[in-house]
């Protein structure tokens, strides 16, 4: 492959984006030493305030994820810690522009040199209101580019990435950036792939390039063309809502009403989907949510997001799984620990470590009365963690009801992942069970899903996998509790006759899942046999 | 919460109340842009003059200011002295140490059991 451009760097945001490349200017960091009319004290603190004004407006057409971060810079922006010595500096001569500067530049200088790399990407920040600050000052316009396109460059600015119109597409390429920046947090909420920390190379405004935001990966030139990853993902847009709508609700061929949830990382995804072409969220994973510690303490953010979904589904039921660390997913901040496969993992780790799950029971317990809640919990093994769940779920309402505050108990299932568990549904005080079919394909073989060296072992493990839910399924089944499935075999059409035979009826898989097992599941009896003709 | 502290550099007004607090940070990566933001915000919401010291080191950051709190990059283990005088200063005091408490306590063990 001639003229290949392969450059490694670090995913910042997953999924696929595929435009021409936008190479953006280096910052113009330098402050016009040009005298303008008008005292440069009165210029400056103008200036400051169309760049607070510009911010309000663009918060007040962001989501609330975006406008926390407007606000962040309106708070800086609002403080005379941030004008008084740029003044100070115009008292003893400096221009208004190079006062400003010089003031911003000693600040940057304060987070750019930390180790902690999320001191680091606040420097972005720093810099994003450096410059808009300055611009307010030229008169000059905030810069944007075309949509589609793939941004590339050294960092981009939060307010940049906010102001932009994602609509069409397009991906971000940087060479420098962070994973813990602000516009990672927003890609990876929005959908926009991202990769950071690229390697250097010759990039040219108009080149075709293809973001791998998953591997972290940008190709260019030829290599982005043959990349058969490219037709692999394309396959994974979303259906279009008129279509599913059509086909809901869905029956077997034989006429049995089966229900298709979806499985989803964040609200943002809801904007693809219709509520009335599906039967409710099956899975929402929240541990996705939280970018940053302090999301994890945020009640009132996770408040607004549980009940923006449960408004979205109406009628409909909203699964929503409690915070599910561990292994591979650390909680942020933290390392990843791949020995905690088999140890403090999702429901064990939130109960060693019970404020984040009581902030987040706080949170789903004012949210209930939105909508039709249900509360997952993940990688159950024994009775006791579901009562002490149960308990604290209890102890939070107390405290809720005796200040007043509106809430309401939602019923709380058992996700099906741990085998101990899946053999012992009567033994749960679960209002629900929904089987987890990936990390149960991990238990039963023995093989951790992180460790390429057993990947082999996983064709065997799925045949075990659906003889195991043949044989657990009637164990669940007898307890007369609601029972679904949502793992990575719920949204396999080619295992969808053995699921329909095992007795399943409702199913939760990834949006982009949908449309083939639909097609799959109506030409199948309920039995799991092909329909005749 | 009251403490014997000299307070050297501001003189003394029978009138104005004076509260302390000690704190620690014990979340794993410390005050950022978000905490930052609701923290500085509760300060503002009180008429006293609120300051924080980070470890002891004898600097006074104005508590109602997001750049000097975020540029004291405050960390895991830090431990926050927060004074305030005033009216109202103890139920600042209260109430700016229970918000980092609250924020940060992930690190408590499951006091009850079922």
């Amino acid at each position: 492959m001639p003229e290949a451009l392969r450059l490694k760097g670090q995913g910042a945001s997953p999924g696929m984006a595929r435009g021409p490349a936008y190479v953006m200017a280096p910052e113009d960091g330098r402050a016009r030493g040009v005298r303008a009319n008008g005292s440069d004290a009165a210029r400056l603190a103008e200036a400051v305030d169309r760049a607070v004004e510009a911010l309000r407006e663009l918060a007040g057409r962001s989501d609330l994820e975006s406008a926390a971060i407007l606000e962040f810079q309106i708070e800086m922006l609002r403080d005379p810690a941030l004008l008084e010595p740029s003044l100070e500096r115009i008292q003893r001569g400096a221009e208004a522009g190079a006062a400003w500067a010089a003031t911003m530049d000693a600040y940057v200088a304060s987070f750019e040199d930390a180790e902690d790399e999320h001191i680091r990407a606040r420097g972005a920040d720093m810099r994003d209101i450096r410059q808009q600050v300055l611009r307010a000052l030229h008169g000059e316009r905030p810069p944007d580019f075309p949509q589609g396109s793939i941004l590339v460059g050294r960092d981009i600015a939060p307010s940049l990435f906010l102001s932009h119109d994602w609509s069409r597409g397009g991906g971000i390429a940087l060479f420098g950036g962070s994973v813990a920046s602000h516009v990672a947090t927003l890609a990876r909420s929005r959908g926009v792939p991202m990769v950071v920390a690229m390697s250097g190379a010759e990039i040219e405004t108009g080149m075709e390039l293809v973001v791998d935001g998953d591997d972290g990966v940008v190709a260019g030139g030829r290599a982005a063309c043959a990349s058969e990853l490219v037709d692999d993902r394309a396959s994974s847009l979303p259906v279009p809502d008129g279509r599913q709508a059509d086909e809901i609700p869905l029956h077997t061929a034989d006429g049995i009403r089966l229900t298709l949830q979806a499985n989803i990382d964040h609200p943002s995804e809801l904007r693809h989907l219709s509520p009335s072409g599906i039967d409710g969220i099956g899975l929402f994973r929240t541990e996705y949510l939280m970018g940053a510690p302090a999301d994890l303490a945020d009640e009132e953010r996770q408040v607004e997001i549980y009940a923006e979904t449960l408004a979205w589904a109406g009628d409909r039921p909203v699964t929503i799984r409690l915070l599910d660390f561990g292994a591979d997913k650390p909680p942020p901040g933290e390392a990843t620990d791949p020995s905690s496969f088999l140890g403090l993992r999702g429901i064990r780790l939130l109960l060693a470590r019970p404020g984040m799950l009581r902030t987040q029971v706080r949170a789903l317990l004012r949210a209930a009365p939105v909508g039709r809640l249900r509360v997952l919990l993940p990688m159950v093994t024994a009775p006791s963690e579901v009562e002490q769940t149960r308990a604290v779920f209890a102890e939070e309402a107390a405290r809720l009801s005796a200040r007043g505050v509106t809430h309401a108990m939602p019923p709380l299932g058992l996700m099906v992942e741990v085998p101990a568990a899946a053999l012992m549904p009567e033994t749960f005080k679960a209002e629900f069970f929904s089987f987890g079919t990936n990390d149960l394909a991990q238990y039963l073989s023995a093989s951790a899903r992180d460790n390429a060296a057993v990947s082999p072992l996983y064709p065997a493990a799925r045949a075990a996998v659906l003889r195991f839910l043949e044989m657990t399924m009637p164990l669940v089944a007898a307890t007369g509790r609601p029972v679904g499935i949502c793992g990575d075999l719920a949204g396999d059409p080619a295992a969808l006759p053995a699921l329909l035979s095992c007795g399943f009826r409702d199913f939760s898989m990834a949006p982009r899942r949908m449309t083939l097992a639909r097609a799959a599941l109506s030409r199948l009896n309920a039995d799991g046999s092909e329909a005749r003709g | 919460m009251n403490d014997q502290r000299p307070m050297a550099d501001r003189p003394h007004d029978a009138a104005s109340a004076i509260a302390f607090a000690t704190v620690e940070v014990t979340h794993d990566i410390g005050l950022h842009a978000r905490p930052s933001v609701v923290f500085t915000r509760l300060a503002k919401s009180f008429p006293c003059a609120i300051g924080v010291e980070v470890n002891g080191d004898g600097v006074w950051l104005n508590g109602k200011s997001i750049v000097k709190i975020m540029g004291a990059r405050i960390r895991k283990g830090f431990v926050l002295s927060i004074r305030a005088e005033g009216a109202a200063a103890p139920e600042a005091v209260a109430a700016l140490r229970t918000l980092v408490e609250r924020n940060f306590d992930e690190e408590k063990s499951h006091a009850r059991s079922a």
